[in-house]
């Protein structure tokens, strides 16, 4: 066996059992990565929307003083504002999927570009909202009841406890590191490993001599 | 409407010519039949979604071999074979196959040899096994001439290896 008889051989193999019907052009959905890619933003896109009209009923129904409304309604904008702007960007990074006939290394350093970017930016989204989140709940949660239990909690009198107000910090701290970090591994899971297998397809074609 | 179904008459008119090609591509990259099959579907619908971006300024094959490429070496797998150099001589080869005639046999014996490499280099053999020359192959991988000469001289080492270790000589 050689090359030249290969090649001969390759030549002359024509497919005549080619199992592919020309007659229409396929609309099924498929398995490519960038095709997965695109499902998994169409849910999460689905799943951001869901639980922003939960937070925004939420925002009606239960924050009743002015003071609650006021705090509650601005951090919802702010919310909203953010959720715009990244869902903006993954719109774009969405629609610029569909070229794929650039050369292979330039198609593949661009997914590769993008992605790691909307990945970034999805990061930076899920820490810089959680605040927000926080500051929504508490506005919720400023009710007469809740504004008794907390006055015995952290006063003493007229005198603020300091243990109960670090132990509350810690709290808050350690939930937005934990948020934070299951976010991480949660968009490492969804892209991540569509980045790993374009990086290593990267380095293939990394010139060397 | 009209205009929109020419296009897609035309459209699958070349993709009609080009089959063959495209399933060769299907074959080097994937070794199971349904997974063949699947790649091929995707492979026109992408071919399909970029029509738009062909001018005819190129021949279309080589269009065809961009969109194709970026599609089967994009397209995810569970599981990725990796090279190994302690690969039994007859590991998993099907039973058919040795029976065939020798051409066939020599071709499925490279298909499977090709199934070790990665994605860069199943693209650069085959290429070169099309007939293409440095110059294009270097234009649809986006690396230089130079680079795809000592690639291809490393991959070639490599498909010999790989059937010298399957019990065949070469």
């Amino acid at each position: 066996m050689n090359f030249d008889d290969l090649k001969n051989e390759w030549a002359d193999d024509i497919s005549k059992d080619v199992p592919l019907d020309t007659k229409k052009v396929p609309l099924d959905k498929t398995r490519s990565t960038i095709d997965r890619l695109k499902i998994n933003m169409r849910r999460e896109f689905f799943g951001l929307g869901l639980s922003y009209f939960f937070i925004f009923l939420a925002f009606f129904i239960l924050s009743k003083p002015y003071l609650s409304f006021l705090i509650g309604g601005t951090a919802c904008l702010i919310l909203l504002m953010q959720t715009i702007y990244f869902c903006y960007h993954c719109y774009i990074f969405y629609k610029q999927l569909e070229r794929s006939d650039l050369s292979l290394r330039k198609n593949i350093r661009k997914i590769a570009y993008d992605l790691e970017l909307n990945i970034e930016r999805y990061k930076t989204y899920s820490f810089c909202s959680m605040p927000i989140g926080i500051l929504t709940c508490v506005a919720y949660l400023n009710t007469d009841r809740v504004g008794q239990l907390l006055k015995q909690t952290f006063y003493a009198g007229s005198i603020v406890q300091i243990k109960p107000l670090l132990i509350t910090g810690i709290i808050i701290i350690f939930a937005q590191l934990l948020s934070y970090y299951l976010s991480k591994m949660h968009i490492n899971w969804q892209y991540g490993r569509y980045l790993r297998e374009l990086k290593q397809v990267m380095n293939d074609l990394e010139e060397d001599n | 409407m009209n205009t929109r179904n020419d296009k897609q008459t035309c459209f699958l008119q070349l993709i009609e010519t080009h089959k063959g090609i495209l399933y060769k591509i299907c074959r080097i990259y994937q070794d199971k039949k349904e997974d063949q099959q699947d790649l091929l579907q995707e492979m026109i619908l992408q071919l399909w979604r970029s029509y738009d971006s062909f001018r005819g300024e190129s021949q279309f094959s080589s269009w065809m071999y961009r969109v194709a490429f970026n599609t089967a070496i994009s397209y995810f797998r569970k599981e990725k074979q990796h090279y190994t150099s302690s690969l039994d001589p007859y590991h998993d080869l099907p039973d058919e196959l040795r029976t065939v005639k020798e051409k066939e046999e020599q071709l499925a014996v490279f298909y499977k040899a090709v199934q070790q490499l990665n994605k860069v280099e199943k693209a650069l053999i085959f290429l070169y096994m099309q007939g293409q020359s440095g110059d294009e192959i270097a234009g649809i991988l986006g690396i230089s001439s130079v680079n795809v000469r000592v690639r291809l001289n490393r991959t070639k080492e490599k498909i010999k290896y790989i059937i010298k270790t399957l019990g065949y000589e070469f």
